[in-house]
């Protein structure tokens, strides 16, 4: 089963690793945020995922444009869509909370709903027959006598792009220092004039944006889009979630490439039904260690 | 609120119950029997889910972690050991199970519980897959078909009961306080983590017993099947739904759920999530602590937890 | 402090509600017992997971094409019953079981002992048709499994322990039989073999292990079987390890999601192999060819055992018509499988009426009745509906609508290697 590790094995489970884990990161950064700042876990990440790829999807098929492209519909629409669901819905389940404990137990529910909906009504209006569109595909580069698709590079650079963004966002701009505070002292941040609300409704905007980010990138990947697609990437998201430590970015990122980096090894080197074993028993070990997740804050 | 009076009156209800139910199978068709074993396993499930995460808040997601245990523990061995025997292993396993997944993530904080509970089912889903394939190589198991109303009901009843009487002992005390406010409990020297364990796995062997009861009516049993992510919000959700203050909240929610779900899946097939959906975030938004919450504040006054 | 009046207000809703529910129960249960009797249409019982996680798998299989059926004989009338003498309209009653075997069984028990349909149509999947089968042994229907593969139910139905089940398509047995003709006949010299670690991908890529250990062939088999879970982002690694194993045959038993990852993932590392096989998913125009287009899926071949050249006869290319006008895309080749059997399901009933028993020791006795593909029957020693129009391996050549291409006797073109990616 465990073949030699080669200097060539090695080399291209160094890279192969490096680009599935930027694609994890992207795909939980998210949900980290939402939780970090809000304290509601949203277990219909995947589903907005799901909706960022249909867009995509739209994008591609009915405007003829580049799927790459496609973020310039794909966000303002996330957008709308995450100021919608979260005016409509949990401003006031946020507001009527007495502790956060109450809000994580109430909001738990709702995103379960949420899930639901979102996913019924994918189906009602565009069936669950897959859908696929033509993505671009570069080939594959040889780099140092291991072989790597263009399509992954690319992605993973875009995703490492992102969550660059995302850092330089939360250290250097007004909002993004007042989300942090939040995560950090809800309390504090109140007692110094931040509206905890606004950065409530923003920080799940965002989420909601990114979630449809990823998307559009694993819809380039993946393309048998349907409206259940989302449900495995919300495990990954959550288990990332628990590997890095709530609310940390810099966990999130170091999370996904060890979530990355395993994942790959194990398809790579032992055996690809054994994945989720691994990642699960690996998890177990860091969370007997450090039970806060890697990065605490 | 548990003791007293009003307490025996509750058994004596619950007895009515049971007799009514014990003969429901003589004036109604199978469909019916079928759909009552159906609700039966659903307050079962989500009364054991209160019991835990109801009174400690720590939100078990991975009920069908051991639910799909016991399912699997039929399938593999329903066909060679009398089913009482079955239903004992199942039992054991689940308990064991859930005391060695609770040594190591109930030192977590409630949401990082919530998330690894979530993965629970998924993993032991792949594990038992990867070991049908390379050790035993068998693809899937046939189930003995039985009856099944009577074992659901039995087991759901002392399931109510045991979650009953606990809540009365120490064990339901000290749940309660952990859910209150763990710190005070700690500092009050309660052994959070001993309870906890104990609740977990309690909480727990009454799904797998449910589950090892309930796998006849499949038929055809393979890990996918058995570990079904469906087992694991549901009880979440009835409970919620229902209201997580009190012991008739589950009861309530998964009722109301089951009833409604089968209505929606025969006369609405395409809509059943939306509306499922639509309903479960009206009824959190207008009444945030479930169909039940009303109740508690018009009695009693509910102490005010520190933010 | 009211402790009481607390748990009163608590025991009377507990009341309330059994006896409601009692009461819905019994007003339903008398309603149905005490309903007119239908003579005047014909029902047919429909469960299966309309959403939830399997809902891709009834909808992109064989729903549009039992609707088609359905809405053909409405539109002449309905289907003919010789006890009635006449045409009956047939109503297609539809329940959905989520995704939830546990409901699909209890849905299914309700349409035939609650509603009492006078046929039924069988779910999607292999596991789901094991869970309901024991409900159609019981009721006395005949299962008639449109999408169901498995060794298992060969034995079952050898070995005399069921009945009333007739599956349609090719079970992997057979399945892997045919296949390893054809790889012998191809001259596969170094074959890879992966899947999809669930059922079908256990089932389909054990039993060409075991076909080809029984020829003396394993020593071709150069790497696998590998299996990878259905939740898999990256196959790369796998490609990798075929790659440089310089497999030249591929087998892949893949699900849509999985096998357009693979067919993508494939085209950029660049290993294009001469014989390549992929699973369910990987013949349907609708997703293959918005994603990937006709020419880069030439080559590419499937085996299902059921696989239809629509362009051999008009009447065939008028269905796939259909089928693409409700859909938006042609039909793959094995999904009107759905359509045939039970269109030989409708011919039983016009000779023998609605006498389940009967149809099912015609369906034993390998009675033939008439379809768009020939005359179809089933073939219970071979476990599979025999039609001559139906050949076993399909295969893209160039465009939507794909080709037979084995058995030679039922070709419809001959095979050709697969070209490298375009």
């Amino acid at each position: 089963m465990i073949s030699l590790i080669t200097p060539s094995l090695f080399l291209d489970i160094l890279i192969g690793g490096l680009i599935l884990g930027a694609i994890y990161s992207v795909i939980a950064a998210g949900l980290n945020l939402q939780y970090g700042v809000t304290r509601m876990l949203n277990v219909a990440h995947g589903d907005f995922l799901m909706l960022g790829a249909y867009l995509t999807y739209f994008s591609v098929t009915l405007l003829n444009m580049n799927p790459f492209a496609s973020i310039i519909i794909v966000g303002p629409s996330m957008i709308s869509i995450g100021l919608l669901v979260y005016a409509l819905i949990f401003r006031r389940v946020v507001t009527l909370s007495r502790t956060a404990g109450e809000l994580e137990f109430r909001s738990l529910l709702l995103f379960f709903g949420l899930s639901f909906v979102i996913q019924n009504l994918a189906m009602i209006l565009w069936t669950a027959n897959y859908r696929g569109y033509e993505a671009p595909t570069f080939g594959s580069v040889n780099v140092l006598g291991v072989t790597f698709e263009v399509n992954r590079i690319i992605i993973a650079l875009i995703s490492i792009l992102i969550n660059i963004f995302l850092y330089l966002f939360l250290r250097y701009t007004k909002v993004g220092l007042a989300m942090r505070a939040t995560v950090d002292q809800p309390e504090g941040a109140q007692i110094v004039g931040i509206n905890i609300y606004t950065i409530f409704a923003i920080s799940f905007c965002i989420g909601v944006l990114l979630g449809g980010w990823s998307g559009i990138l694993i819809s380039i990947l993946y393309s048998a889009i349907n409206p259940f697609m989302g449900v495995p990437y919300t495990l990954i998201a959550l288990v990332l979630v628990v590997l890095a430590g709530v609310g940390s970015f810099k966990g999130n990122i170091v999370g996904g490439f060890i979530l990355g980096y395993l994942a790959y090894f194990t398809m790579r080197v032992i055996h690809s039904a054994l994945t989720l074993v691994v990642i699960y028993a690996v998890l177990i070990v860091i969370l007997l260690v450090r039970p806060r997740g890697l990065f605490v804050r | 609120m548990y003791s007293g009076k009003g307490f025996k009156k509750y058994y004596y209800y619950l007895v009515g119950v049971f007799a009514v139910l014990l003969c429901a199978p003589l004036f109604m068709s199978t469909y019916y029997v079928a759909m009552l074993t159906s609700i039966l396993c659903w307050i079962g499930l989500s009364v054991s889910w209160y019991f835990f995460s109801g009174l400690t808040k720590y939100v078990s997601l991975g009920s069908a972690a051991f639910f799909g245990i016991g399912v699997y523990v039929t399938a593999v061995f329903g066909r060679s050991l009398p089913f009482p025997i079955v239903l004992l292993l199942a039992g054991a396993i689940v308990f064991l199970f859930a005391c060695g997944i609770g040594l190591v993530t109930l030192r977590l904080r409630g949401i990082f519980f919530a998330i690894f509970t979530y993965g629970l089912a998924e993993l032991l889903n792949n594990i038992i897959l990867f070991w049908e394939m390379k050790v035993t190589g068998t693809r899937g198991r046939f189930v003995i078909t039985m009856d099944v109303y009577y074992p659901i009901l039995l087991i759901t009843f002392v399931a109510l009961i045991t979650v009953l009487l606990l809540m009365r002992s120490n064990i339901g005390l000290a749940l309660r306080m952990i859910g209150d406010c763990e710190e005070a409990a700690i500092h009050f020297g309660v052994n959070t983590t001993k309870y906890k364990i104990l609740g977990f796995a309690i909480s727990s062997l009454f799904m797998g017993l449910l589950g090892a009861a309930f796998a006849p009516r499949w038929g055809y049993i393979d890990s996918g099947i058995a570990f079904n992510s469906l087992y694991s919000f549901m009880p979440a959700i009835m409970t919620l739904f229902g209201g997580a203050q009190m012991f008739i909240g589950p009861i309530v929610g998964a009722v109301i759920l089951s009833i409604l779900e089968e209505y929606l899946l025969t006369t609405f097939k395409n809509y059943f999530m939306l509306i499922l959906g639509s309903i479960m975030i009206i009824v959190i938004l207008t009444l945030p602590d479930g169909i039940t919450g009303k109740l508690l504040k018009r009695g009693v006054k509910a102490p005010r937890t520190p933010p | 402090m009211c402790r009481s009046a607390i748990t009163k207000i608590q025991a009377t809703i507990i009341a309330v509600i059994i006896v409601v529910a009692a009461t819905v129960g019994v007003v339903l249960y008398y309603q149905t017992i005490t309903a007119a009797p239908r003579k005047e249409k014909i029902k047919i019982g429909y469960v299966d997971a309309f959403t939830g996680i399997f809902a891709p798998g009834p909808e992109t299989w064989g729903t549009v094409w039992m609707e088609i059926l359905v809405d053909e004989y409405n539109a002449n009338g309905g289907l003919y019953v010789p006890e009635y003498g006449k045409k009956l309209p047939i109503e297609l009653i539809k329940y959905d079981s989520k995704s939830d075997t546990e409901t699909l069984v209890r849905l299914t028990e309700k349409a035939m002992a609650e509603d009492k349909v006078d046929l039924m149509f069988g779910p999607w999947g292999t596991s789901q048709n094991f869970a309901v089968l024991p409900l159609y042994e019981k009721y006395k229907y005949p299962l008639i499994a449109h999408a169901m593969g498995s060794g298992q139910v060969v034995d079952l139905i050898l070995s005399g322990g069921s009945k009333w089940v007739f599956p349609v398509l090719c079970q992997p047995p057979f399945g892997a039989k045919y296949v390893v003709d054809f790889l012998q006949w191809a001259n596969a010299s170094r074959i890879g073999i992966i899947g999809i670690s669930d059922l079908h991908g256990i089932e389909w890529t054990g039993q060409l292990v075991a076909e080809l250990a029984r020829r003396g062939l394993s020593d071709r088999v150069v790497v696998g079987p590998e299996l990878y879970p259905l939740t898999v982002t990256d196959l790369s690694p796998l490609i990798k390890k075929l790659k440089e194993a310089n497999v030249d045959t591929l087998w892949a038993s893949t699900y849509p999601a999985d096998g357009t990852l693979l067919i993508r993932q494939c085209m950029e590392l660049g290993f294009s192999p001469r014989i390549m096989f992929m699973g369910p998913g990987s013949q349907y125009p609708a997703i293959m060819v918005p994603t990937f287009g006709v020419k880069a899926m030439t080559g590419i071949m499937e085996y299902h055992g059921f696989e239809v050249d629509y362009k051999t006869s008009p009447k065939l290319l008028e269905l796939a018509e259909k089928y693409k006008a409700r859909v938006g895309a042609y039909p793959g080749p094995n999904t009107i499988a759905a359509y045939v059997c039970h269109q030989v399901l409708f011919k039983a009933v016009e000779k023998y009426g609605l006498n389940r028993e009967k149809i099912r020791d015609a369906f034993w006795a390998g009675e033939s009745f008439d379809t768009v593909v020939g005359p179809a029957k089933f073939d219970m020693k071979n476990v599979y509906l025999d039609a001559p129009g139906a050949g076993y391996i399909c295969q893209w050549q160039g465009e939507e609508i794909l080709k037979v291409v084995w058995p030679l006797d039922r070709a419809s073109a001959t095979w050709i290697p697969k070209p490298a990616w375009p």
